[in-house]
């Protein structure tokens, strides 16, 4: 549970055991296609974050956190699930000031986690077209 | 034949994960939003629907009343399934009148289809 995750830097960059099992339920396949949904959704929600949070759409800002913390958690991008849970839980309990102060956290856990997948992705030959 | 899920959920990633997991067993039906799930429930009424809260414009709740209140539609086991976790949550939506509720991310795959198989065999 979150209480425990006191520091972002407390969780692995990429979760090995959410990416194996990616693996197991549907291979190489199944984990590139997921990889490639991450970077092309994942940039998109990250916006969504930031123009709500700029525009006082919170309800927008909120959603796309969610939606951002749950494909992270899917593909054990831990770092980036922490900062998103996080984000939404701040605009849930309406302190948007907070929440907009991670927005650069969450910004570089994202970048940080492309470059890890993309090195992932490189690295075991990626069966996956990039679009 | 095998049995008919429904399931509804606008992130792409989830509804390819939970394909993946279910496509040998089940013939599955994806919707991206509450409003189309709701057409296309009353086109074919599937035997389980898997149902996300966390949807853009209708939220998983609302969508749930809705065929909650259909007469065609009202006896259909439905899952939650949501990221959104929180202490209290599982009576909360058992409450609402889902059949049974998920937390994301699927970390067990054994859990999702026991549970599918569990509401269908009730059904």
């Amino acid at each position: 549970m979150r209480e425990e995750e006191d520091d972002v830097t407390d969780e692995p960059l990429l979760d090995q055991s959410m990416l194996n099992k990616l693996h197991e339920w549907g291979g190489a396949e199944l984990r590139g296609k997921m990889v490639d949904l991450f970077f092309e959704n994942g940039r998109q929600r990250v916006d969504a974050v930031k123009d709500g949070l700029a525009s006082g759409d919170l309800e927008l800002a909120e959603r796309s956190a969610h939606s951002l913390k749950s494909s992270a958690a899917t593909l054990g991008a831990a770092r980036v699930r922490w900062v998103a849970g996080r984000i939404e839980e701040l605009l849930e309990k309406g302190d948007t000031a907070a929440a907009g102060a991670l927005f650069g956290e969450l910004n570089h856990r994202f970048e940080e986690a492309l470059g890890a997948l993309g090195s992932m992705r490189s690295a075991t030959g990626g069966t996956e077209t990039p679009k | 034949m095998k049995p008919r899920i429904a399931v509804v959920e606008d992130n792409p990633d989830n509804r390819l994960l939970v394909q993946a997991i279910l496509d040998d067993l089940y013939e599955i039906t994806e919707y991206e939003s509450g409003t189309a799930a709701l057409t296309g429930l009353a086109e074919s009424v599937p035997d389980l629907v898997l149902l996300d809260i966390s949807l853009p414009e209708m939220d998983g709740t609302e969508v749930l009343r809705r065929i909650r209140s259909d007469a065609r539609l009202a006896a259909l086991p439905v899952i939650a399934l949501t990221a959104h976790a929180m202490s209290g949550d599982r009576e909360k939506y058992l409450g609402l009148g889902f059949s049974d509720y998920l937390t994301k991310p699927i970390v067990d795959d054994a859990v999702l289809l026991e549970t599918i198989a569990r509401r269908l065999s009730e059904g």
